[in-house]
């Protein structure tokens, strides 16, 4: 009988011990996989929940990615965009369904900006060379001699054949602040086929959420610090379900004049009309759109109208809104954006 | 109630409190925040923040000579000195929270402070 309680007494404490330590055990269902790369030009993140399919899924992703920046990368000696300088003024070329649809998308995005945005800025970035070895400012005339072959309506487009021709020899296009856009959509379009419903991309600041968190929560996405230099760090939140977040600043790429001593600040975002770093009283902005193209050329654009431009520019486009930062720090919302900017930085100061 | 019952009873009580306070070491453990190295990708080298932790500094090897500084304290992950050619990510200054991060693209380096799991990160993601 004793013995018996005993036993008991041991069960009773091995029960409650398996019970406490239950309560630590993780749930089952979809797991988190993760994957970090280093790809056109920047740092790839994709963050998907999924069964133990996951990391083929991510594989995958990875796959389209390196094959978006073999056609579209502007260094890369074979791919189209590359093929398509170097035919300039000579003849058309043959591209793939996505160059071709890049291209395109590109040209809609000079169109209603009137140019801001402008893809045949590509001798200007190579003059200035800020992402290269050797950066410099270049002299008047020399930014002058370039600045005349900066004009998209001199892109021609074949939709039948899918060619693209650059009509003066001395022009070339540069897919950089649009193709990152793309690659990001074409990752979600890769996930959602293969089932996966939650999921974050990180396509080097270019964000896309998808379905929000797992808990049902929205996904909370930050606006980079302007002034964080390298570092990932925010100043504000928004809360996004489904949608791309991508900003553009003076931050990402620049050289410091130090020959000239004038400590003036040369970044990678070229306006189209002056051949110079864009100027326009901003030091970042962030666009919000369902797709990621729309809103990495968005960024872009809005960035070298300025404020009132930019902002009015975006309110006419259906489901897209904007925030632009200007250099004294305030942030400056489009209408659809009102109420729905968390800012955490009690340095910036949010404007009615 | 025999001396033997007693013995039992005691060591089942004490077999739980051990288990709860197992436990409870666990789940501190897990609120803690981490710093993540990666090179290429590939994670290099990690450590646990937390209140009381002496100061950690240690260098990144990125191949063929290449290298940053890290330094690690409770209130803050930086990359003190490194030989990139832009400096970007020593310019960076500190992160301090999870979810934030440091890259050095021309080394291919990446700091991240990551969420203990009973954490919830201020950002899920930053559009930078």
């Amino acid at each position: 009988m004793k013995r018996y309680q005993r036993i008991r007494a041991l069960i009773i404490a091995i029960f409650l011990l398996g019970v406490a330590l239950q309560g630590c055990a993780r749930t089952a269902g979809p797991q988190e996989y993760r994957k970090d790369i280093f790809a056109l030009n920047t740092w790839v993140n994709i963050r998907i929940y999924a069964g133990k399919e996951g990391p083929d899924i991510l594989d995958k992703a990875i796959k389209r990615i390196e094959e978006i920046e073999n056609r579209m990368s502007v260094t890369i000696q074979d791919s189209d965009v590359s093929r398509i300088n170097s035919n300039a003024g000579k003849q058309p070329v043959k591209v793939h369904d996505d160059t071709f649809e890049v291209i395109k998308k590109a040209l809609e995005y000079a169109e209603i900006s009137n140019g801001a945005f402008d893809i045949t800025i590509y001798p200007i970035v190579k003059l200035w060379g800020i992402t290269s070895e050797h950066p410099r400012v270049p002299t008047e005339a020399e930014i002058q001699d370039k600045l005349r072959f900066v004009d998209y309506r001199n892109v021609v487009l074949n939709e039948a054949e899918k060619t693209v021709y650059l009509k003066e020899p001395g022009m070339g296009i540069d897919l950089g602040a649009i193709a990152k856009g793309y690659a990001a959509d074409e990752v979600a379009r890769i996930l959602k086929e293969e089932g996966v419903v939650h999921a974050l991309i990180n396509m080097g600041g270019n964000v896309v959420a998808m379905g929000g968190k797992p808990n049902g929560q929205p996904w909370r996405i930050g606006v980079q610090d302007p002034r964080a230099e390298g570092a990932r760090r925010h100043i504000a939140i928004i809360e996004v379900m489904d949608g791309s977040v991508v900003s553009s600043g003076d931050y990402e790429r620049y050289i410091v004049d130090i020959y000239k001593k004038t400590g003036k600040r040369y970044h990678h975002i070229f306006d189209p009309s002056t051949g110079y770093p864009a100027n326009s009283g901003l030091m970042a902005t962030t666009v919000v759109a369902p797709n990621s193209i729309d809103a990495d050329a968005l960024s872009t654009t809005v960035f070298i109208m300025g404020v009132e431009r930019g902002l009015e520019l975006v309110d006419k486009l259906e489901g897209i809104d904007a925030l632009a930062i200007t250099f004294d720090k305030k942030i400056y919302t489009s209408k659809g954006l009102k109420g729905k900017l968390i800012v955490t930085d009690k340095e910036y100061e949010l404007q009615p | 109630m025999k001396i033997g019952d007693l013995v039992v009873y005691l060591f089942a009580a004490a077999l739980v409190a051990v288990g709860l306070m197992g436990m409870y070491a666990m789940g501190t453990q897990g609120g803690d925040k981490s710093v993540v190295v990666e090179l290429d990708g590939k994670e290099v080298y990690s450590c646990r923040i937390y209140k009381g932790m002496a100061p950690v500094e240690f260098r990144v090897d990125a191949g063929n000579g290449k290298y940053n500084v890290v330094s690690v304290t409770y209130e803050e992950v930086k990359i003190k000195e490194a030989n990139c050619p832009d400096q970007v990510c020593v310019k960076s200054g500190p992160i301090r929270h999870a979810g934030q991060a440091i890259v050095c693209l021309p080394h291919r380096v990446v700091v991240k402070i990551t969420a203990g799991h009973e954490e919830t990160p201020d950002v899920d993601d930053i559009a930078s």
